[in-house]
């Protein structure tokens, strides 16, 4: 079974944690639509982790169309995964440029130079 | 489900020696939730658990475990429930065999064989006397008899005290093996080891001098409480007020809060001039400490 | 909810004897080795050493034998400090209650009667006559003593229920070390009332005024003693005298008033 790392202390819902791990692996294609996710009661135990919790991120997750919980089968990653990943990517990287925006705002630097610098690292990094 | 497994309400309990351990305790637990009872030393935890299993007999006020009164119930019905004392204090002569012996007869759901298999699991002696181990074993002596009488509601006091890491961690898998394999299992832990019940519990009740102060789900409480910074190139206005803070700080420039429901805090301060805000996440336990531990802000606004 | 209707019926069929069986078989458990013991002593008492020739003796050593078993059986769990996990445990106070007195009246009258019946049947004189030369002892009368058997077969009972009541409403160590006493105390003191008054009224003790307050008091001991024990929370029993120390004070003080009586009787 793939790791799934719960943090106590991180602040976040155990829900949250494991959503965001499965959306992790799912972006990285780790796990690719079609797959299976283990289930409830295996990750409950694994992680030593309430099973209500694995339902409520398996839900959350279903309702967001990442995965697709078949009564009796299990959870698959879905179809539209991929597609939904996509979304959420540009969700997390429009959440961290809103936040470096924020910073350069507070100190005063230019709109021109951190256009720049963005670049400059995009460049470098990839 | 609209049963609920614990229904206190109005339960008032003075000792003989004048301390009011419950002073008025309401508590709603449904079926099949696992409930986080955090609470200092002293706030009633134990009285409320002990009231609940008929030990002690409430002043006023009703407590009951799937609408039983355990105080006046009968045996039959008392068998709903399994109770896991803070010290198990027991026969001297009997050994954890003779322990699940005894309680077997008393238990129609009981599993022998998985009361052999947790006592393997836990590394409970069998056949030595409970009354000569060491408090963590005793522990474990306790649960295992708990956990194999199959109860429909099962309440523990402290279970986690006196265990080494790796017996706490099977303790944690035992439970979540319960309420997997029975859903509507209900369990109730009282303890002080909070991150044990960000892992178990979806529910905490914190308790302060014989009252719950404070019940919400453990993911709401996550997501809603957070610490905020706040630095002000200058001093912070005078007027300055922070709306839903539990305590917050100010240092020279430096505004520091922890708050319930941040958004609109944030929403307020971010992107003005002259101002920098941080939040961070903040863990179950801060959070609770938070809550419990410091006075009330000097300066709050509701 | 259909599973939980299941099962409550599966425990109306099934669940009463094991409920008794589990309290019967802890008791034995615990209190056969001083059953046992108890058993030696009568037996060695009685057969072979002709202590219970007299009716009065039987009276004095079963009441405190009654005192002694009252203490230990409903004091059981007061002793051990384990209330809180007793009383967690499905069975209710009221079958407690009930079982161990029954358990310890029929210990107890069991030893009685075998006692009282031999007495009068001459049996322990029939036993040594088999083996020597009978008549060093005068052959026992029962009709010149029944007074003396009606304090023989009521007075341990009345001892007994008496301390069972006052230790299982005992919340301390030290409160329940102290009922030993009680139940002797006042059935010795009903006792002696009733002999007086009946001296009083120009009659010769018959006793009968004995056997009905002493029935009067088995009866009303036991509710008594019952309903306050529906009503007792289990507490932290605290640190009394550990147990093998004071069995060994009680054994003291009961033998020695004991060795007294018999020295003054033979």
């Amino acid at each position: 079974m793939l790791h799934f790392q719960i943090d106590p202390h991180s602040g976040v819902p155990v829900y949250r944690q494991l959503m965001d791990q499965m959306k992790y692996y799912i972006a990285s294609s780790t796990l690719s639509s079609g797959d299976r996710l283990p289930s409830i009661r295996e990750m409950a135990k694994t992680l030593a982790v309430n099973p209500t919790t694995i339902v409520k991120a398996y839900t959350e997750l279903a309702h967001e169309g990442v995965i697709d919980m078949q009564h009796g089968k299990g959870a698959f990653v879905s179809e539209a995964s991929g597609r939904m990943s996509e979304r959420e990517k540009e969700k997390a990287i429009r959440r961290l440029a809103r936040q470096l925006v924020v910073e350069a705002r507070q100190m005063g630097a230019p709109k021109e130079r951190v256009i720049e610098i963005v670049t400059q690292e995009l460049d470098g990094t990839l | 489900m609209s049963e609920s497994a614990i229904r206190v309400t109005g339960v008032r309990k003075k000792y003989r020696d004048g301390a009011q351990a419950l002073d008025g305790l309401n508590l709603n637990v449904p079926r099949g939730v696992v409930y986080g009872l955090i609470g200092r030393n002293g706030a009633g935890k134990t009285t409320l658990l002990r009231t609940l299993m008929g030990l002690l007999r409430a002043d006023r006020g009703e407590a009951l475990i799937l609408e039983r009164d355990f105080w006046t119930a009968s045996a039959l019905e008392r068998t709903v429930a399994a109770y896991v004392p803070q010290a198990l204090k027991i026969h001297t002569w009997m050994t954890t065999g003779e322990l699940c012996e005894y309680a077997s007869h008393f238990y129609p759901e009981w599993d022998h064989r998985y009361a052999r298999e947790l006592a393997e699991r836990f590394e409970t002696p069998w056949e030595q006397p409970v009354a000569s181990l060491s408090g963590g074993e005793q522990r474990k002596a306790s649960l295992v008899a708990a956990f194999a009488a199959r109860t429909d509601v099962l309440l523990l006091d402290e279970p986690a005290a006196g265990l080494d890491p790796i017996a706490r961690r099977r303790l944690i898998d035992e439970i979540v093996e319960v309420i997997s394999d029975r859903p509507e299992c209900t369990v109730i832990v009282s303890t002080h080891i909070i991150s044990d019940l960000e892992r178990l519990a979806e529910v905490i009740g914190v308790m302060s001098d014989g009252v719950m102060t404070l019940e919400s789900r453990v993911d709401d409480l996550q997501s809603s409480i957070r610490r905020v910074q706040i630095i002000f190139d200058d001093a912070p206005p005078p007027d300055l007020t922070i709306p839903n803070a539990i305590r917050f700080e100010i240092d020279g420039p430096v505004v520091t809060a922890v708050v319930r429901d941040a958004h609109s805090l944030l929403g307020r301060w971010r992107g003005q001039d002259g101002v920098r805000v941080n939040e961070f996440p903040i863990g179950l336990e801060d959070a609770v400490i938070e809550l419990l531990g410091r006075k009330a802000p000097s300066r709050e606004s509701e | 909810m259909n599973r939980f209707k299941r099962k409550e019926y599966d425990l109306v069929i099934h669940s009463m004897p094991p409920l008794w069986r589990g309290l019967i078989e802890r008791d034995l458990i615990e209190f056969s080795r001083e059953a046992g013991i108890i058993l030696l002593i009568w037996w060695l008492g009685y057969w072979l050493l002709f202590l219970m020739t007299h009716p009065a003796i039987n009276a004095g050593l079963f009441s405190l034998l009654a005192a002694y078993a009252g203490m230990r059986l409903a004091g059981a769990d007061v002793m051990e400090d384990a209330e809180e996990f007793v009383f967690s445990l499905p069975p209710t106070r009221d079958e407690r209650y009930r079982v161990r007195f029954i358990l310890g009246i029929s210990f107890l009258m069991i030893l009685v009667l075998l006692s009282e019946v031999g007495l009068m049947g001459n049996w322990p004189q029939l036993f040594w006559s088999l083996f020597v030369d009978s008549g060093f002892t005068q052959p026992f009368k029962p009709e010149e003593h029944v007074v003396f058997h009606i304090v023989a077969l009521l007075a341990p009972p009345c001892v007994f229920s008496i301390t069972y009541a006052c230790a299982s409403l005992s919340v301390s160590r030290e409160l329940l070390y102290k009922t030993i006493w009680m139940g002797n105390a006042f059935t010795a003191s009903i006792l002696i009332a009733c002999i007086v008054v009946e001296i009083l009224l120009g009659r010769s003790p018959t006793g009968v005024l004995f056997a009905i307050l002493a029935l009067i008091s088995i009866a009303a001991s036991y509710e008594l003693g019952r309903r306050s024990f529906l009503r007792k929370e289990a507490m932290d029993c605290g640190q009394g005298w550990p147990v093998g120390l004071h069995i060994f004070a009680f054994s003291i003080v009961v033998l020695t008033p004991a060795a007294f009586g018999l020295l003054f009787l033979i």
